[in-house]
């Protein structure tokens, strides 16, 4: 049960991280901790229900979770070499500034 | 039987594992890969016909063969005539497609992604309609939303396309987390995914007396959520017409075959679990029935009213596709009895005639996009001379979709409210009515805006060509097949193993079809008046401000109430946020005040307390020396006045003295 609890804290944070960041690196951090805490709920839900597909199911889990990371790590550091920022309200306002100027071009 | 079992599972395996190979023939020839797409989706459709007899010679009972996966969860295939019409509706609409997209897509970039996804695309959604357990559903049900998401934004250089991606990926989101809800209910229940365990499940325990209705009510409610979500019914619609930034041919498909005929395909399937148990249909039947036909009957009204307005001709086809939907939800909310019910049927024979009808439209739009452009139906017009074979195949699909005798949806769209009337809410019978009245008043506008009058001013710029034999035969199969369904009536019934209590000839005598023909007349009349003699009364009342068109011109305000719902959350979070930069710089504003204070302090010690006596004695002597000096240049009157002042001040202190020590 306090296993569940971490879990539940930790969605908390990560959601709250989610809303209020504007940091990339912070996004990407809230995201894997959403991503870890259900993974979490998962494996400890199994245990009590005295079932190996939990481990199975964290392994499987952990080597996706680290390939995905991989994967949008290599975006951000992309996104933030093109805009020069890794704040996320001033990529969307340079996104948009430019599509406007496309429209009016 | 063996023949049948291996097609079974080729059928949703191969187009998975073919779709792994695009990139990689990709890599010798263009050509190679586009004709091996098509391969494939021939492949597939042959295997999905071979299907087809087993169910029909057959008994109608489901079979599943499944092999173990993980402990617990199997992986397998379940055939009922459900699943194959299903099966067989998506491959033909992949055939058609890979055909079509040679055409429509020649030269343009990233056309492996596009093959890669499309073959993803048909046999996850043959995955979803075969599979035999929930998890399996699951998986394929969110494989259908990636693909389509991905190909919706296909042409991810424009940010319309991607916003429109992200908002069909997010919409459709909510329903997905409603069936994940649903599935982890039915799961705690019964035990198992697989969907024979759940009907033996919900048996066992109604003979047994023991079954938690109200538990599965609220699961049946969750699965009607992820239906409406992946469907496009009220009020979760908006991202249909969104999803008209991806290129045709995938609207097409997306329209005819996948994606939003998965949420009709899951609440069919889930009316034939429940209706095992008359328990539970009995439960059922005073809440979720009725909510399944609302949603529907104001589905289809609000669709139909959209597509009049909207200046988009793929709109139109979105809305419209929206609209029909909405029909078949309504067919299905009526289909108390499971698959004995006509409702049941009904919607299902609508949802093919639909494929049929809509996938016609979205082709021949594609091919006028193709040829002139642009998407907008004021830019077009007079399109009858340069392109007179779309001209026919596009009156055969607007007689169609508005279901006028003898054509397909005639049968079907006339089944549907058939069992609407037999359940007999007078409401929601008056608002279908309503609903075939305008679909064929949106059909005529859009068929006179496109195809009659005068060719615009941005018409006559280019040169209109009539579409590529490419595109035009999978149109022609589709608008034969638009003709000749409706007939096909009775051999659909006996595959589907349901019988039918109207005949054929049955839909021309019974007492709805004249109430609907004639219904047709006077909306069909001012759509004829308005924009194909361009009659302009109806037409500036409609271009005028009143509350109406500002309503319909919103989309019934569901955008901006999404929109507002976003900021809302949006500004929560900005306020968090800045709540926390106020509450994080506390403890330094503190320190820094704390460090500033000390300095000060070390300042003056250092530096004041030194030299404070001689300045305080300096600063005592100059200032009495000013006072002096001032004093001597002031005149009389003035020093008089000071010294009475001196004195009154001296009095009144010498009172308060007095007084508060009181001699």
């Amino acid at each position: 049960m306090d296993f569940v609890i971490l879990s539940l804290v930790m969605l908390a944070v990560g959601i709250y991280g989610l809303l209020t960041n504007r940091q990339l690196l912070k996004v990407f951090i809230s995201v894997e901790l959403i991503a870890t805490a259900a993974t979490l709920n998962f494996v400890i839900l199994a245990s009590a229900a005295g079932v190996g597909l939990g481990e199975a199911f964290l392994i499987l889990a952990f080597s996706t979770d680290t390939a995905i990371s991989g994967v949008i790590l290599a975006l951000l550091v992309i996104v933030a070499k093109k805009y020069g920022t890794s704040d996320i309200s001033k990529i969307v306002q340079l996104i948009q500034d430019k599509d406007e100027s496309e429209v009016e071009a | 039987m063996i023949l049948e079992d291996v097609s079974s599972w080729l059928v949703w395996i191969l187009p998975l594992i073919a779709s792994l190979f695009v990139p990689l023939i990709a890599k010798y020839s263009a050509k190679a890969r586009n004709y091996f797409a098509v391969a494939i989706s021939v492949i597939t459709a042959g295997l999905a016909l071979s299907l087809v007899p087993g169910v029909f010679f057959g008994s109608g009972e489901a079979t599943s063969t499944s092999v173990a996966w993980i402990t617990g969860i199997s992986a397998g295939v379940f055939i009922d005539p459900l699943s194959v019409l299903f099966t067989t509706l998506v491959a033909f609409f992949g055939l058609i497609i890979a055909i079509y997209s040679l055409g429509y897509m020649k030269g343009e970039e990233g056309l492996t992604r596009y093959y890669f996804l499309l073959l993803l695309f048909i046999g996850s959604m043959i995955g979803l309609v075969i599979s035999d357990n929930l998890i399996q559903m699951f998986i394929f049900w969110e494989m259908v939303g990636l693909c389509s998401y991905a190909l919706i934004s296909f042409w991810y250089k424009r940010p319309e396309s991607v916003r429109a991606g992200t908002k069909v990926f997010i919409m459709t989101r909510i329903g997905d987390i409603a069936l994940l809800a649903a599935i982890g209910i039915l799961f705690t229940m019964f035990g198992t995914f697989s969907f024979h365990g759940i009907i033996n499940g919900i048996q066992t325990a109604a003979t047994a007396g023991t079954l938690d209705t109200g538990l599965l009510v609220i699961a049946a409610f969750l699965v009607l959520g992820g239906a409406i979500a992946k469907s496009a019914q009220l009020p979760l619609f908006t991202w249909l017409y969104s999803a008209m930034e991806a290129p045709t041919s995938v609207s097409a498909l997306l329209h005819a075959a996948t994606m939003v005929k998965a949420g009709i395909y899951l609440l069919a399937r889930f009316i034939l679990i429940f209706s095992v148990a008359p328990v539970l249909i009995a439960a059922l039947q005073p809440l979720w029935f009725p909510v399944v036909t609302w949603i529907g009957v104001l589905t289809a009204i609000i669709g139909a009213t959209l597509a009049l307005t909207t200046t988009d001709i793929k709109g139109v086809l979105a809305y419209s596709t929206i609209s029909q939907i909405g029909f078949m939800m309504a067919g299905l909310g009526t289909a108390v009895e499971g698959a004995a019910s006509i409702g049941w049927f009904a919607s299902l024979f609508h949802m093919i005639s639909h494929a049929f009808f809509e996938g016609l439209g979205f082709l021949l739009a594609g091919g006028i996009i193709h040829a002139i452009g642009t998407r907008d139906m004021r830019l077009m017009g007079g399109l009858k001379k340069t392109m007179p074979i779309s001209f026919i195949l596009m009156a055969i699909m607007i007689i169609t979709t508005s279901g006028l005798p003898p054509f397909a949806a005639f049968f079907s769209k006339g089944l549907i409210i058939t069992s609407v009337t037999d359940a007999g809410n007078l409401i929601q019978i008056i608002l279908l009515y309503a609903t075939t009245a305008i679909t064929f008043a949106y059909s005529v506008r859009m068929f006179s805006l496109v195809f009659m009058g005068k060719e615009s001013e941005h018409l006559k710029k280019q040169h209109v060509h009539e579409a590529p034999k490419v595109m035009l035969i999978p149109a022609m199969i589709l608008a034969g097949l638009c003709i000749v369904w409706g007939l096909a009536e009775p051999l659909v019934a006996s595959f589907m193993h349901v019988s039918l209590e109207t005949s054929l000839l049955g839909a021309f005598t019974n007492l709805e079809t004249p109430i609907f023909l004639s219904l047709l007349i006077p909306t069909g009349l001012i759509a004829y008046y308005s924009y194909y003699k361009n009659y302009q009364g109806v037409r500036n009342i409609a271009a005028g401000k009143n509350p109406l068109t500002t309503i319909l011109s919103h989309g019934y305000f569901f955008d901006d109430v999404y929109g507002g719902i976003a900021r809302g959350i949006s500004n929560v979070s900005d306020g968090v946020r800045r709540f926390e930069g106020m509450i994080s710089l506390f403890p330094q504003k503190f320190a820094s005040t704390i460090i500033h204070l000390a300095n000060e302090v070390h300042v003056y010690l250092d530096v004041y307390a030194d030299k404070s006596l001689d300045k305080l004695i300096n600063v005592l002597a100059n200032k009495t020396l000013t006072g002096v000096s001032k004093m001597k240049k002031a005149p009389s009157t003035s020093l008089r006045n000071y010294i009475a002042a001196a004195v009154l001040g001296f009095i009144l202190i010498a009172i308060l003295i007095i007084l508060t020590i009181g001699v």
